[in-house]
């Protein structure tokens, strides 16, 4: 059973996903937050295996809800709820430790896929998000310390047909793998994409002596 | 001191402040001279300035109004959505639940053509890369949810070449209206796009085994083909359509400057 909780700040959005879990057998939806200041406060005690993130929350973000929440729960997984999948803010929620995202406009049946891939140890990912993540860790001018983990030639090869535009199912057969194996890959590099992010901070305490 | 002394003296002493004048007056005119082809410099270099800082302040503007129709009108479609959807799993009238589905894929539709106007206002986007992406993922999207088998292919691509929000989105929208178009019409079991440009844009779009159309009876039935020939003379590109045994062949033509864009960036 697959456990999951709910940030969003409107209501009838947030009770109709619930719905749509609960009438799955698979999985189960027992608690909603309005706000990310209750969930920063509740998520920690409760048992969770995933929580959805709306983004845009009246007082904190919803980023600001995972960079609190990811370090306090490390087995959570945290999936952003969004209107448009081509976003900064994606990218930014991912490098604060989100692990995937669903968007808000998605059939009811591509949304509970989403959750069960997630579930699973899957990702998606489109193609400005992975040019985004290649410019991260080729264009990185801050040397990297041990906790810096670099992207495997397939990770990097796999990035780059992302970024073209290219399906799933058709990097699987370019690169002779399978699809889950690609979305696999994807969760892995989000993964590096947080430590690399957290390296970045670490690197600019290095340099100036102080946390900006 | 004798005369002849004094005269020489004179002389040379004359002839030195004449050369100091002269030297003098050579380096305040060279001074003069730097001073304004530096005033000069600067003028210039302020209005490129002034040139850059307007284009970057049109860019954030750009960027803001993008911003905000996101979070907006974007979140405000997706309540209407849900709200529909809601209704329509909570009645068994059937005139309601078909009038109330309409609402929802309207929604739905407009939150994805926003994206597409989000899309081509992104200056991050202005280079053939951001258009080729969009246009592949639309494309093999598109056709595989109706079941057309389909190929994608890039030859001899520059990523790089710069292309403006405006003939971009002209582009998407003719290619989708083609497809659009394809599949409602060409019964085409498959459908291959080709993309080459160095630096200048050629789509091709070949209908396999397509019952084909006329395209100028299809003018005056719809507005679709209509609408494509307006994007294409708004962007001065070219569309021509050719029969070849049982495909149906369109050629999408637009002149790039070989001009590089390189701005997309992390911000």
């Amino acid at each position: 059973m697959i456990k999951i909780s709910i940030i969003e700040d409107i209501k009838d959005v947030a009770f109709s996903v619930q719905a749509m879990i609960n009438s799955q057998s698979d999985m189960i939806c027992d608690h909603i937050f309005h706000n990310a200041e209750e969930a920063m406060m509740f998520v920690p005690h409760q048992d969770t295996d995933i929580v959805i993130v709306d983004i845009g929350l009246p007082r904190a973000s919803g980023i600001d809800a995972i960079t609190t929440l990811k370090g306090k729960c490390p087995n959570v997984l945290f999936c952003m709820f969004t209107v448009y999948e081509d976003d900064e803010k994606i990218f930014r929620s991912l490098q604060a430790g989100a692990n995937g995202y669903i968007l808000k406009g998605a059939s009811k049946d591509k949304i509970l896929t989403s959750i069960r891939e997630l579930a699973e140890g899957g990702s998606p990912m489109s193609p400005t998000i992975a040019r985004r993540i290649i410019e991260t860790f080729t264009e990185k001018k801050v040397q990297p310390t041990n906790n810096a983990l670099p992207l495997t030639t397939r990770e990097m090869e796999l990035l780059q047909l992302l970024a073209k535009g290219m399906l799933y199912k058709e990097i699987g057969e370019t690169l002779s793998i399978t699809t889950g194996t690609v979305k696999q890959h994807i969760h892995k590099i989000y993964e590096k994409l947080q430590v690399t992010n957290k390296t970045e901070a670490i690197n600019k305490l290095n340099v100036n002596g102080v946390a900006n | 001191m004798r005369e002849e002394e004094l005269i020489v003296v004179t002389a040379f002493t004359a002839s030195l402040l004449l050369s100091a004048l002269l030297i003098w007056f050579f380096i305040s005119y060279q001074k003069r001279k730097n001073e304004y082809v530096n005033s000069q410099k600067d003028a210039q270099l302020r209005e490129q300035e002034l040139i850059i800082q307007n284009q970057l302040n049109l860019e954030n503007e750009r960027n803001r109004i993008a911003s905000e129709m996101h979070d907006d009108l974007g979140s405000g479609l997706t309540v209407i959505k849900y709200l529909s959807d809601n209704i329509v799993s909570n009645t068994f009238d059937n005139t309601i639940k078909e009038d109330v589905n309409k609402i929802a894929t309207y929604s739905t539709v407009l939150v994805k053509n926003m994206s597409e106007i989000i899309w081509a206002m992104n200056s991050r986007f202005d280079n053939v890369q951001g258009l080729i992406s969009y246009l592949r993922r639309f494309s093999v999207e598109f056709l595989d949810d109706n079941n057309v088998s389909n190929t994608f292919k890039e030859n001899d691509l520059n990523y790089d070449i710069n292309i403006s929000g405006e003939k971009r989105r002209n582009l998407f929208l003719v290619v989708k209206e083609l497809l659009h178009n394809s599949v409602k019409y060409s019964k085409a079991k498959e459908i291959n796009i080709s993309i080459t440009g160095q630096p200048d844009l050629e789509i091709v779009i070949i209908e396999k085994q397509s019952v084909g159309f006329d395209p100028l009876i299809m003018k005056e039935k719809g507005n679709g083909l209509f609408n494509i020939e307006k994007r294409m003379a708004n962007i001065e590109g070219k569309i021509s359509y050719k029969r070849e045994d049982n495909d149906m062949i369109i050629k999408i033509f637009l002149h790039l400057e070989p001009e590089i864009k390189t701005n997309f960036k992390s911000e």
